[in-house]
């Protein structure tokens, strides 16, 4: 490079730098501007968070495209406003170094958007390997089993909203049958409703029933289903077990184990007061005397192999929430056909059938999902207490990595502030190039689950190289600032000094 | 064993009421375990009185006075009827005429506020409401919160809200402490007999007014309680230390040290024989930097963490920073006014403090998983918060370069040093917020799993940050000129103020929430409008001086 002389020779040689649109885009009144109109839309951001929720805040403003466009822009001014000052002087390493760094940080963030991967998982102990990550992206899948065919619609962030009268048409089948999202409703509840499934477990409508309290309790019961296989009543607790898989402890007194043989028969043992009573089979439709005071016990259903399902329904806004229960929301989805039309709900994570036929049609509303080149398996999880409270201090999940061949590659711990990676390499951890697995979150009702979070950021190395660049520069900036014109007359002699804008550390 | 705890209370209840001991200090060697940490008793007093009453000391209707300890203390024994006295806080004034009260009073006694049914209507109300997933209004929320305080003082009529006894060795870490009732269900009746022994002999020689026999009563009871689990019950140092903090207040006596520091500072000259009168207020506002430095290390010894976890903290941290610089940049300087205007800020920030007991809690509880053992995260909110303490104090001298705006308007050309300066203020603060909002992004990154993830604490933090930049930028581009500076200096020190207190308490949103509570917003508006009028003061006259142009000439 050849050395520069000042003098008028200078605007010929750089005649780049006089081209209006580059000093448009070098220019401060568009930083100044960029950068009020950035903090406007991030206060609106942080308002509409406070009012709505983040995913609102990050589909109108953080994520929308706009926003993506402005920031754009803003490196356009960074990048352009320090060719502005070419060629460079010393006095401007500082000033470079900022502007650097924010452009790397910038490029980072893009690379992340672009290419990193994040979700969540929620592991349960001693379940097999998991490699499906859910991602924080909405998505409705049709499937028609019969044409062995699938759709899917990618939405965004937020539940899907679907206006009155304004239908989203999802997909017409090759049966003819025409698919399409009618209504939604952010407060639907689940019923369990357990679907006959081939390859599924036995499932029961039990039915407890006093005459002389004048109750009864129906519930519908689906054997290897930890969350459905009880029905607890306190002092009274009704199991449904496999053959292969005896029912779990429990504290009450009395108790009905249900067990479906292997010939799909049941079998009904009585407990009272902690004794067995009486084991004989358990027909259906025949309510038996258990021997607690006068309750029967009835089985008004029994689908021999079915899966978890639920069927939902939106709750009225005047109705209060049962207690136990939390609401989801979810979309009406309609299906027609000449004369026929089957309208069902799906809440959002779930799968439900629609009764079109032989073969019904499948329609799930959920969450984008992701395969992991490995599989994570809880070993254990412990919660780790304030004293003499009940209050969490910390968590921990350990860890297995799992490859696909069922080979464990590699174990790790994650507890609150302490993620684990994988593969672990300090140069992987330092370029992003890993998976990051941090504790999220816990339910303080069943700790033998964990949800942990998924990262992997192949803009992290820009994210943190550019921040230290832009700090080390912000502190050259300061302590290697251009001498202003005051400080110069103070130094010099007490002669009459000129007014000037000049002040700074750049420019 | 039964017997002898019914003689203990039988004893307690026949007693007349008595004034609480002169000398406390014996009493507040005992320990008890609350809120997830075994702390000093008077602690624990301490922390009480604040949550029902807002406020320690309190005053009972005869106008004894009871601090914290001494409040612990006529609980446990009774020595004191309090249904009658008004200790009970009611901090929204409309709550107060709502359920029928006296609108001229805060606190209301345990018999009022029985009468006052009103308030667990508003409570249900709220539940209601909250289940239905509907916005609860204010009132209701403080009928819930003065419940809540209602509750507290009644649960300390029982024995069992002193867990006095630690479990005994062998117990899994954190086991929970006993209170008097189940010493004998779990010691050998000889151990238990003692403390109990000891109680009443406490308690005896408390109403006696005997302070000799009280100390060794107080002596023996904490050596028995000691001796049941020596390797958990906390040491005498350890207890020492804290009752030492307390007593110290090393807070306020810093605050008070501001006022003679400020007055010596306006009083003194560079040169000749007031000299030494700037050099004393130089002295006193070290010595104030040194009782706030101090007083933050007895808390990190205390707590074992890092001192800025909370709102209390963060604003005595901030009081710190602002002496801090205001010492720097005078040591750099040699202009007093730099550091006569971090004292008043710093004053208020410690007035703050001591003023809303209720809305910036002093305790030291134990951290949310989510702050714990986290290195980036100590010096990621350090430095941030050392951030605010810059702005503060340039927000601070700004003010005094805008008075002199004020007074004499036509001759502030000879303010550019003063830019100068603010403007080298600003610039500190800067670099700190960037280098520390970074850092949380490294925080971020390492326990959330994101560097950056338009959290509101988050994107305040850069609105902030923005602010100052746009401020700096639009200097140099000549849009403003050196009153424009000064202006901007307290303009943006609101965004300052909403990254600190108005996303936690106003917002009440994302995932800073540990840090979220109520109260204070009338100071806060207070401020905002006093520096509104004050801009509006100085931009008319300076507009009157023919520098309506805010472009430098």
């Amino acid at each position: 490079m050849t050395p520069t002389h000042a003098g008028p020779s200078r605007p010929r040689r750089y005649a780049w730098k006089h081209d209006p649109i580059f000093r448009f885009l070098a220019s401060l009144r568009l930083a100044v501007i960029l950068l009020s109109v950035l903090i406007v839309m991030s206060i609106v951001g942080t308002l509409a968070e406070s009012k709505f929720d983040a995913d609102t805040a990050r589909t109108w403003i953080y994520e929308a495209p706009w926003f993506y466009l402005w920031l754009f822009f803003l490196v356009a001014n960074l990048t352009c406003s320090a060719f502005m000052r070419w060629p460079w002087k010393k006095y401007h390493t500082g000033f470079l170094l900022v502007h650097l760094g924010m452009i790397v940080v910038m490029i980072g963030a893009v690379i992340g958007q672009i290419w990193g991967i994040e979700g969540t998982m929620t592991l349960f102990k001693d379940s097999s390997p998991d490699d499906k990550l859910v991602l924080q992206k909405r998505e409705i899948t049709v499937r028609d089993p019969d044409a062995k065919r699938a759709v899917t619609i990618k939405l965004g962030r937020q539940p899907l909203r679907v206006g009155e009268g304004d239908a989203l048409d999802l997909w017409t089948t090759p049966g003819g049958w025409k698919l399409e999202a009618v209504a939604d409703s952010p407060r639907l509840m689940a019923n369990f409703q357990p679907a006959t499934a081939p390859g599924g477990n036995p499932a029961v409508l039990v039915r407890l029933r006093t005459t002389a309290m004048n109750q009864s309790v129906e519930q519908w019961l689906l054997a290897g289903d930890r969350n459905h296989n009880r029905l607890d009543l306190g002092l009274v607790t009704v199991d449904l077990a496999r053959a292969d898989q005896p029912a779990p402890a429990t504290g009450a007194p009395n108790r009905a184990v249900i067990t479906a043989r292997a010939d799909g028969a049941l079998q009904m043992d009585l407990f009272a007061s902690g004794r067995l009573v009486s084991s004989a089979p358990f027909p259906a439709n025949r309510a038996v005397a258990t021997g607690w005071n006068d309750w029967t016990i009835e089985a008004l259903d029994i689908l021999p192999s079915a899966q978890t399902g639920f069927t939902f329904r939106p709750l009225p806004a005047a109705e209060p929430i049962p207690p136990g229960q939390s609401l989801l929301d979810g979309i009406l989805v309609r299906a027609s056909k000449a004369d026929r039309t089957v309208e069902q709900w799906v809440g959002a994570g779930w799968r439900v059938s629609l009764p079109t036929g032989s073969f019904p049609l499948e329609v799930a509303y959920g969450w984008e999902v992701a395969d992991l080149p490995f599989g994570l398996v809880l070993e254990d999880f412990t919660v780790e207490r304030n004293e003499g409270t009940e209050e969490p201090a910390s968590f921990r999940s350990d860890l297995a990595m799992v490859l696909p061949d069922g080979q464990t590659d590699a174990t790790g711990s994650c507890s609150m502030n302490q993620p684990a990676n994988y593969p672990q390499a300090l140069w992987r951890s330092l370029t992003g190039l890993t998976y990051k697995i941090s504790q999220a979150s816990w339910n303080p009702n069943d700790l033998t689950q964990s949800s942990v979070q998924i990262l992997r950021d192949p803009g992290w190395l820009g994210k943190w190289v550019g921040s230290l660049i832009f700090s080390v520069g912000l502190v050259t900036m300061f302590i290697f600032r251009r001498p202003t014109v005051h400080e110069k007359s103070m130094a010099g002699s007490a002669g009459p000094t000129k007014r000037t804008p000049q002040l700074s550390t750049a420019s | 064993m039964k017997l002898l705890l019914a003689i203990l209370l039988a004893t307690s209840a026949a007693l007349p009421a008595a004034p609480p001991p002169a000398d406390l200090t014996p009493w507040e060697c005992l320990v008890v375990q609350d809120s997830g940490r075994r702390k000093p008793i008077g602690t624990f007093g301490h922390e009480l009185l604040v949550k029902i009453s807002g406020r320690d000391p309190v005053r009972t209707a005869d106008g004894d006075t009871y601090g914290g300890s001494a409040f612990a203390f006529s609980q446990l024994f009774a020595t004191h009827d309090w249904s009658n006295d008004p200790i009970i806080l009611i901090s929204y004034r409309p709550l107060i005429a709502e359920v029928g009260l006296d609108p001229s009073r805060k606190r209301f006694s345990r018999k009022e506020l029985a009468a006052a049914t009103k308030l667990s209507s508003l409570s249900q109300e709220a539940a209601a409401l909250r289940q239905a997933g509907e916005a609860v209004p204010k009132l209701n929320t403080e009928a819930q919160t003065v419940l809540g305080r209602l509750q507290l003082y009644d649960a300390l009529g029982a024995t069992t809200a002193f867990l006095l006894a630690p479990p005994p060795p062998g117990s899994p870490a954190g086991s929970p402490w006993l209170s008097i009732d189940q010493l004998a269900a779990v010691y050998p009746p000889e151990k238990a007999t003692a403390i109990l022994q000891d109680l009443r002999n406490l308690n005896i020689a408390g109403r006696g007014g005997d302070n000799t026999a009280f100390a060794n009563a107080a002596e023996r009871l904490v050596g028995d309680l000691r001796a049941l689990n020596p390797e958990v019950y906390p040491t005498a140092d350890v207890v020492n230390r804290e009752n030492f903090y307390n007593r110290l207040k090393p807070f306020d006596t810093a605050m008070w040290l501001l006022v003679p520091a400020a007055l010596l500072l306006m009083a003194g000259t560079r040169h000749g024989p007031r000299r030494w009168l700037l050099r004393g207020g130089v002295a006193l506002s070290a010595a104030s930097l040194g009782f706030i430095l101090y007083g933050l290390f007895l808390r990190v010894l205390i707590a074992g963490r890092a001192p800025v976890t909370n709102m209390y903290e963060s604003v005595v941290w901030v009081a710190m920073g602002t002496v801090m610089f205001g010492l720097i940049f005078y040591a750099v300087y040699r202009n007093r006014l730099m550091l006569l205007s971090a004292l008043p800020v710093s004053f208020l920030c410690l007035l703050l403090v001591r003023s809303l007991p209720v809305a910036m809690p002093a305790r030291l509880d134990p951290l949310v998983p989510v702050l714990r053992d986290n290195f980036w995260l100590t010096v990621h909110v350090l430095v941030i918060t050392l951030s605010y303490a810059a702005f503060a104090l340039a927000l601070g001298f700004a003010h005094v370069i805008l008075w002199r705006y004020i007074r004499k308007p036509q001759t502030t050309d000879s303010l550019r040093p003063l830019h100068d300066w603010l403007y080298r203020m600003m610039f500190v603060g800067l670099i700190l917020l960037a280098v520390g909002t970074i850092l949380g992004g490294v925080w971020a990154n390492y326990s959330w799993g994101r560097f950056w993830g338009w959290d509101p604490k988050e994107t305040w933090a850069l609105i902030a940050l923005l602010m100052y930049v746009v401020a700096i930028h639009g200097r140099m581009a000549g849009w403003w000129g050196d009153f424009g500076i000064a202006v901007a200096a307290v303009v943006n020190f609101a965004g300052i103020i909403m990254a600190w207190y108005g996303v936690n308490y106003v917002l009440g949103a994302g995932l800073h929430s540990y840090g979220f509570g109520v109260g204070g917003e009338g100071y806060v508006l207070a401020f905002l409008a006093a520096e509104a009028a004050f801009l509006g003061l100085a931009a008319v006259r300076h507009h009157q001086a023919g520098k309506h142009h805010l472009l430098p000439a």
